[in-house]
């Protein structure tokens, strides 16, 4: 009784079949705990706990009518990438300071593949 | 010392680096309601439903890795990261809802009519601020994979 061994080609396909089945399936996952996040967020609107959130009466003041794009309003933009740079140089500074005082030891076969998050 | 040898990227993490740096740049505009106007910024909100959970779910992995390490042993790095992650995904997912709840101009334009509710609105407001500090903190976060991989696709490698 020999091994029968599928061509590549079936096997690929079997690989991508068994991809998007996972992604679907972890798709699902993940829209049914935003589907409860959603839920909750009605739940919260209907509680007494609902004053804690600010009635949007402020929102005029602080974001304008937003009528249309306006490059008149490129201040906005650099305002917004201002806080976002500041915040992550931050950071990472005090990331690089830790790494620094820290160093990881190297590991002992240096690897060419960049991974997904690690 | 900087060579130029080219290093192979696998294609996965260069979509992952692609559309992080979509949702970033999206996110970034989105939040500058006054230079993008109300229209662009429900536009660009709406893009958020179909790649919010694209990333999550390109992710599941790390989540998934991560959890069960950290419940092992924690890391200080590694927590801090995941613990934003954790807070991030809901505010976020608030902050797309809500903003869909609420929206005067492109859900409207397809025909359907929000209420405006002032607790979403509130809501909305709130949570795009806290969006603003978290996600600078998560993308800050993962500064040394974004780095490696922008080192690859410009074909550098630091060698010491």
């Amino acid at each position: 009784m020999g091994m029968v061994d599928h061509p590549p080609t079936n096997r690929q396909e079997g690989h991508v079949v068994t991809r998007k089945r996972r992604f679907g399936q972890r798709l699902l996952v993940v829209v049914a705990v935003i589907a409860a996040l959603i839920g909750l967020g009605y739940i919260w609107r209907s509680s007494p706990l609902a004053s804690i959130v600010s009635d949007g009466s402020d929102i005029g003041r602080r974001r304008g009518d937003g009528a249309a794009f306006s490059l008149n309003n490129i201040g906005d933009l650099l305002t917004t990438i201002a806080i976002g740079v500041g915040g992550m140089s931050f950071v990472i500074l005090i990331d690089k300071a830790r790494r620094h005082r820290r160093p990881i030891r190297p590991a002992p076969k240096a690897s060419t593949a960049v991974g997904t998050e690690t | 010392m900087v060579s130029t040898r080219r290093l192979r990227t696998p294609r996965r993490a260069l979509f992952d680096f692609w559309l992080d740096l979509t949702m970033l740049v999206a996110f970034t505009l989105d939040y500058s309601f006054n230079f993008t106007g109300l229209a662009v910024h429900e536009w660009i909100g709406l893009i958020f439903v179909v790649v919010i959970p694209v990333h999550l779910v390109q992710h599941w992995d790390w989540v998934m890795r991560t959890t069960r390490r950290l419940i092992r042993h924690r890391r200080g790095r590694e927590a801090l990261r995941w613990i934003t992650d954790l807070l991030l995904m809901p505010v976020l997912v608030i902050c797309v809802a809500s903003g869909i709840l609420i929206s005067r101009s492109a859900l409207p334009s397809l025909g359907v009519t929000m209420t405006q509710d002032a607790f979403w609105l509130g809501l909305h407001t709130t949570t795009a601020d806290v969006s603003v500090a978290l996600v600078a903190l998560h993308v800050a976060l993962s500064w040394r994979w974004a780095w490696s991989i922008i080192r690859r696709l410009t074909g550098k490698r630091a060698t010491s």
